[in-house]
This record gives C-alpha cells, sequence and structure tokens, in this order.
C-alpha cells in the first residue's frame, strides 16, 4: 500500500530524515513512537507530501509521491489526514467542515455530500453537533470531527498525527475508541502517538524511531515486551 | 449663517458627487489591493516584484501629486482626452488614481489578513486535496476577509477624506462646491466651517462603527 525507500528531508542544514525504509500494507495499522523531535511527525507529514522529501522515494497505492509530475492535490484524496490541533476550518459549521472536501473537491452534489457527512458524524458520536462551529465543541469532538472529515474523501490510508497530544486526559479515550473502530473496519493507518498502552492495542506493528532513523520495527508485542535496540529499551524504559 | 442656508443644498449636491467617487474608488481599490497582495504572496519573483514596485510608488509620492500627474501630465505625452473624451477623462483618471492610491494601502491590508490565518488551515485543505487556488477561495480568504472589515472600513473613511484632493484638479466634489459658494459669498469662516462638520460626521461614523465592528470581533473570536 505505501511503500518508503530511503526517505530523507532536511530543513536547511538540519537532517531530520536520515535514511527511512519501511511497507505498510493493506489494512494494517502501524503505530509509529519516539522522542519527541525524533522526527516521526515529519515521517508522517512527508507521506502526504505535507513535506517534500529531500530525496527518496514514496509510493503509495502504486503512485509514486516523489515524483514531481504525480498529481500531489489528486494523491492528497486518498491520503486522510488529522493533525495534533485538529485544524477544523473555523469559519465553517461542523457539517460545512465535512461536506466541503466531497463538494469541492469531489463535485459531488449537496444532498449527498450532507447525507455522507450525518453519517459519518453519527458515526463518530456527534451527530447532534451540525450546526455548531467548532470552537463550541470540546477538543475530543473537535478531533472527531476531524476524523470525519478525513473519512468524507473516502481515503484508502488515514494519517493521525498525534491526535490526542493536545487535549484533556479526560477526552483522549473518546478519540482512542473512535480511532481503535477504524482499526477493526479495516482502515489502513499510519498513527503518530505518545499513548504506548493504545499502540500495544490497535497496533499491528511498531516502528521507533530516534534522531531521524527507524531504530527498530514489529509486531507491538516484541517491541515492548522484548526491544532488541539499547535507544528503544531506553525509550520505554522512560515512557513505560 | 444665511449664506449656508441658502447654499446648503449646492453644498449636498457637492457631497453626493464626493460619496459617488469615494463608492467607486472604495470598490476599485479592494479589487486592485486583492490583486496586488496575492502577487505579492505568489512565489513569481516577476509578480512579487511587480506589487512592490505599484505598493511602494503609490505609498511613498502625495496622492496630490499622483492625481497632477495622470490627470495632466499623461496627458502631454498621449492623447487621453481625446480617447476617452474632454469632459470624462479627468473623472475617470482621477478614480482609478484614488483607487490605486487606497489600493496601495489595502493591499497590505489584505496580505495581513491572509497572513494571519492560521498555517494549520491551509495544511487541512491540502489535506482534503485541495488546490492551492481552492484553498485561498474557500478557506483562506474567507477567514482573512473576516478580520480585514475593521481595517477595510477604517480605510474607506481614509479614501472619503482623500477625495477632497479631487477639488485642486476641476473635479466637483465638496470641496470644489464650497470653494465656489465662498467666491460668490465671501464667507469662508461659515462654508468651511459647514464643509467640516459634514466630513466630520461622516468620517466620524464610520470610525465608530469600525471599532464596533472590531469591538464585537474580539468578542466572538471564532
Amino acid at each position: 500500500m505505501i511503500n518508503v525507500e530511503n526517505l530523507r528531508k532536511s530543513f536547511g542544514k538540519l537532517d531530520v530524515l536520515k535514511g527511512i525504509s519501511t511497507e505498510i500494507r493493506h489494512q494494517e495499522v502501524v503505530v509509529v513512537i519516539g522522542p519527541s523531535g525524533s522526527g516521526k511527525s515529519t515521517f508522517l507529514r512527508c507521506l502526504n507530501g505535507l513535506e517534500e522529501a529531500t530525496s527518496g522515494k514514496i509510493e503509495i497505492d502504486g503512485v509514486e509521491l516523489t515524483n514531481p509530475k504525480t498529481n500531489i492535490h489528486e494523491l492528497r484524496q486518498h491520503v486522510g489526514m488529522c493533525f495534533q490541533q485538529f485544524n477544523l476550518f473555523r469559519h465553517l459549521n461542523i457539517l460545512q467542515n465535512i461536506t466541503i472536501g466531497p463538494m469541492k473537491v469531489l463535485n459531488k452534489s449537496k444532498e449527498e455530500s450532507e447525507q455522507l457527512a450525518r453519517q459519518l458524524l453519527k458515526r463518530v458520536g456527534l451527530g447532534d453537533k451540525e450546526q455548531n462551529y467548532p470552537d463550541e465543541l470540546s477538543g475530543g469532538q473537535q478531533q472527531r470531527v476531524a476524523i470525519a472529515r478525513a473519512l468524507a474523501m473516502k481515503p484508502k490510508v488515514m494519517l493521525f498525527d498525534e491526535p490526542t497530544s493536545a487535549l484533556d486526559p479526560e477526552m483522549v479515550g473518546e478519540v482512542l475508541n473512535v480511532i481503535g473502530d477504524l482499526a477493526e473496519d479495516g482502515m489502513t493507518m499510519v498513527i503518530v502517538t505518545h499513548e504506548m498502552g493504545f499502540a500495544r492495542k490497535v497496533g499491528d506493528r511498531v516502528i521507533f524511531m530516534d534522531e531521524g532513523y527507524l531504530i527498530e520495527e514489529g509486531p507491538p508485542a516484541e517491541i515492548f515486551n522484548n526491544p532488541q535496540e539499547k535507544r528503544t529499551q531506553s525509550f520505554l524504559a522512560k515512557v513505560l | 449663517m444665511q449664506a449656508v442656508l441658502d447654499n446648503l443644498p449646492q453644498l449636498l449636491e457637492g457631497l453626493k458627487f464626493t460619496l459617488y467617487y469615494s463608492i467607486a474608488a472604495i470598490i476599485l481599490a479592494v479589487i486592485f489591493g486583492l490583486i496586488a497582495a496575492l502577487m505579492k504572496l505568489s512565489k513569481s519573483k516577476i509578480l512579487k516584484g511587480l506589487a512592490t514596485v505599484y505598493i511602494e510608488v503609490f505609498r511613498s509620492t502625495p496622492l496630490l501629486v499622483q492625481l497632477f500627474f495622470i490627470v495632466f501630465g499623461l496627458t502631454g505625452v498621449l492623447p487621453l482626452n481625446e480617447w476617452f473624451g474632454q469632459r470624462a477623462y479627468p473623472i475617470i483618471a482621477a478614480t482609478i488614481t484614488l483607487a490605486l492610491h487606497e489600493g496601495a494601502y489595502i493591499s497590505e491590508i489584505i496580505r495581513a489578513g491572509i497572513l494571519g490565518v492560521d498555517r494549520g488551515q491551509k495544511e487541512a485543505a491540502a489535506s482534503i486535496g485541495m488546490t492551492e487556488y481552492k484553498t485561498m477561495r474557500y478557506i483562506v480568504l474567507p477567514q482573512a476577509f473576516k478580520r480585514m472589515i475593521p481595517p477595510l472600513v477604517n480605510q474607506s473613511a481614509q479614501t472619503i477624506k482623500d477625495t477632497s484632493l479631487l477639488a485642486p484638479i476641476g473635479i466637483i466634489d465638496l470641496v470644489y462646491r464650497g470653494q465656489i459658494i465662498i467666491s460668490a459669498t465671501f464667507e469662508p469662516f461659515s462654508i468651511w466651517l459647514v464643509i467640516a462638520i459634514i466630513y466630520f460626521t461622516i468620517i466620524f461614523a464610520i470610525s465608530q462603527f469600525a471599532g464596533y465592528l472590531e469591538r464585537r470581533m474580539q468578542l466572538d473570536k471564532r
């Protein structure tokens, strides 16, 4: 589904990703963990072209993202993303936040888009909020709307960039539940998170990153219970 | 005082023209300003450079000099009066010059408004597959315009004041009418006082309105 070969990313002189290679299979849930500054968010943002790779190759569902001839806007329709700060469109109400993609990008009718949006809102448990504005919702509710907004594009892959880091503790659960449901429905996902319990529960595979390198990857049980690398061991000793 | 009462209809007629020119100039200025702002924010160095030259030239020279140059200076080298008509050219040229002048300031208001929109909004729009154009059209500009409204209303008040510089180039407005009335009545004190009061009433009302909009926007900061 996603193929990453020797991905490098530099911001000026700062090398953030120093050659990442991995593969994400159809319907696989990959959780990326690591200390802050390890490059895990940059890695995720490269996967939908929000950050341009300095070198290396990224292929998504057979389309080479790193090829300059690729229509990046077309490709992004198939790669949903949720941000740490939710980034709901502040001037639009909840329903409009979800319908604007299908209507303006996919040119679907208003009726069809609204019907889909209401379905998705019900799915994330916010059927009664469609007329509210983002600032009237709690962080957890906003993040669930953001998930619905991404799903409205019917993506093949979902990327999550620390989806619960900006949330009050009591709201973390409601967002993780929605993401967990998606995993059960067979959505292919890449999740950057600090929630180790969640990583262990929903992840099919865990990737540990540090200082721009992919240090270790494997099934959660192996990474968490029996990490092979020193850096993985010391990181997990601090967070678990 | 009698001179004022006798000539009030004439003054108000002048005011009517002042407001016509103001409205025309403001509408054009927002269009010029938006184009210049988008050019300045574009990736093209040529477009950026052109916009910068336009903005700096019009902000760094007096409006009166701009008006004289475009209305009278250009006619010295181009037969503009023949192309547009002896009576129409000064009015068209003066309105456009005024709009270009205000547009240079408005472009900076619009640019600041666009840059003030959170980067996350653009990233979210990109992440659902929007092109740069659609992101600007549906996500950035609607949010930017909202915060631009108070400074734009203020710039409109400035524009009304600036129309008084149309009188020296022979265009009929409130000031021009006043000068004619004064030369007939020899009552400079009362006539200029009334003209000042008329300007004050309109502009004070507009800037109060801008202040109100600004306060209301602070309240519902969404």
